[in-house]
């Protein structure tokens, strides 16, 4: 199966784009990870500024309740967020270090949460507040909801996150 | 309409095919040869046909191949969409709109309309791929206008609890969905497909048919997976009464939401 996962280290191109259902990694000062568009998904992002490892997932769906396809993984919120601490941890990263950020979410206009398509973006918002809450990781910046889409980077030179429009 | 507008020219080929699909007798050949002058054209048809979307056990290599796969109807309307590629996909700066995003936007609004349309045992997914496609042509139309007005009399009308179709109309007169349906109706497409371009955006204001049910939805789909979002970003409304009408579950939505990326990376290659 496709996990959609990729860790590599200094192979790695400077700038990745990580796309829908994506997990990458990196140890490399030099790169810089990003996710456009985000729309109603979800991007999180981790930084282990102690490792110097960062990680981002381009998370569509709050959880992976449909059947099993041709599917990337982290597609939904319940398979990413292991998947991105477990390629973090792999890449020396301590989940105690973590420092973490939400992008996206977005919403349409008078959307309620339990709305299947308008709520999309908080409903995934939300079920990753719940994951690593049950993991103890603080999100310490979020940029979520709203009409508008964002994009998110993650340079990991600079050990920071930057959220455009914040 | 505001005078001074100019609509885009229908591109040749598709205008080959709209006169094969209007002719009650054309066969596969009539539509083999209206392709003929066009081999990106088919290039193009051919990689929606061996998309995830369709999967066949063998790659399909001649439009003579696809037509055996899918059938003449459907491979017409795949063809007419494949055939708007190059006109969707110039800019519209007007809606903050670089040039590929357009169609990118498109490609997956098609995706999900064909998709959701099988989900809701619609009988000629091809038309509902088509119509995803050109739902949004009118912004081509709007565009330089939009450019003019944005920084001027448009300036924050489209932000809050308004939508944005309401904002273009109060500003400009008419709203992308109306300019495309204009545009449609003069490139010569069915009426059912100008309909539900009309009123993708508003389908209380008539009794609207499950084709402009699956653009609504497509589109809203389109929108949240982050395809083409321009200024206007996700300042719509959503119909949740359309999924009832189309009697499409949470479970069958969540699965195609899933499944549209893949789609598009095949069809529209990485995104833009």
């Amino acid at each position: 199966m496709d996990t959609g996962a990729r860790v590599e280290g200094k192979q790695m191109p400077s700038r990745t784009r990580v796309e829908h259902g994506e997990v990458a990694v990196s140890n490399d000062p030099g790169d810089v990870l990003e996710a456009r568009d985000l729309a109603a998904c979800v991007a999180i992002c981790m930084f282990d500024p102690i490792a110097n490892v960062g990680g981002l997932a381009h998370v569509v769906l709050p959880s992976s309740t449909i059947q099993d396809g041709p599917t990337r993984p982290a597609v939904f919120a319940d398979r990413a967020v292991p998947l991105l601490i477990e390629a973090m941890t792999e890449k020396g990263a301590q989940p105690t270090h973590l420092k973490v950020t939400m992008a996206g979410g977005a919403e349409f206009i008078g959307a309620t949460a339990d709305d299947p398509v308008g709520g999309l973006g908080r409903r995934t918002v939300d079920a990753i507040d719940g994951l690593l809450r049950a993991r103890r990781i603080d999100v310490t910046q979020r940029s979520v909801g709203g009409l508008g889409s964002r994009c998110v980077e993650l340079r990991l030179g600079e050990g920071r996150v930057v959220v455009d429009p914040e | 309409m505001r005078a001074g507008i100019r609509l885009p020219v229908l591109p040749h080929v598709a205008a080959a095919v709209i006169e094969v699909a209007d002719s009650p007798r054309a066969s596969a050949d009539d539509l083999r040869e209206a392709m003929s002058t066009d081999q990106a054209l088919v290039a193009k048809l051919l990689r929606v046909v061996n998309s995830p979307m369709y999967s066949p056990r063998q790659p399909v290599t001649t439009v003579t191949h696809a037509i055996a796969f899918l059938g003449f109807e459907s491979v017409r309307n795949l063809a007419l969409a494949a055939s708007f590629s190059d006109v969707l996909t110039s800019g519209a700066a007007g809606y903050g709109l670089e040039p590929g995003q357009l169609w990118s936007h498109s490609v997956a609004v098609g995706c999900a309309t064909k998709l959701l349309s099988e989900a809701a045992k619609y009988p000629q997914p091809e038309e509902a791929f088509l119509a995803g496609v050109i739902h949004d042509v009118g912004k081509l139309v709007l565009s330089v206008n939009m450019e003019r007005e944005y920084g001027g009399a448009f300036a924050g009308r489209g932000s809050g609890d308004r939508p944005f179709d309401e904002a273009e109309r109060a500003c400009l007169g008419f709203c992308h969905a109306e300019a495309g349906a204009a545009v449609a109706s003069d490139w010569g497409l069915p009426k059912l497909l100008c309909d539900a371009i009309r009123w993708h955006h508003s389908l209380d204001a008539n009794g609207s048919g499950l084709l402009t049910h699956l653009v609504h939805v497509g589109d809203a789909i389109g929108l949240v997976l982050g395809y083409g979002i321009g200024r206007d970003g996700l300042e719509y409304r959503f119909c949740r009464g359309a999924l009832q009408a189309l009697g499409v579950g949470d479970q069958q939505l969540a699965g195609l939401m899933a499944a549209v990326p893949r789609a598009v990376r095949r069809i529209a290659g990485s995104r833009t």
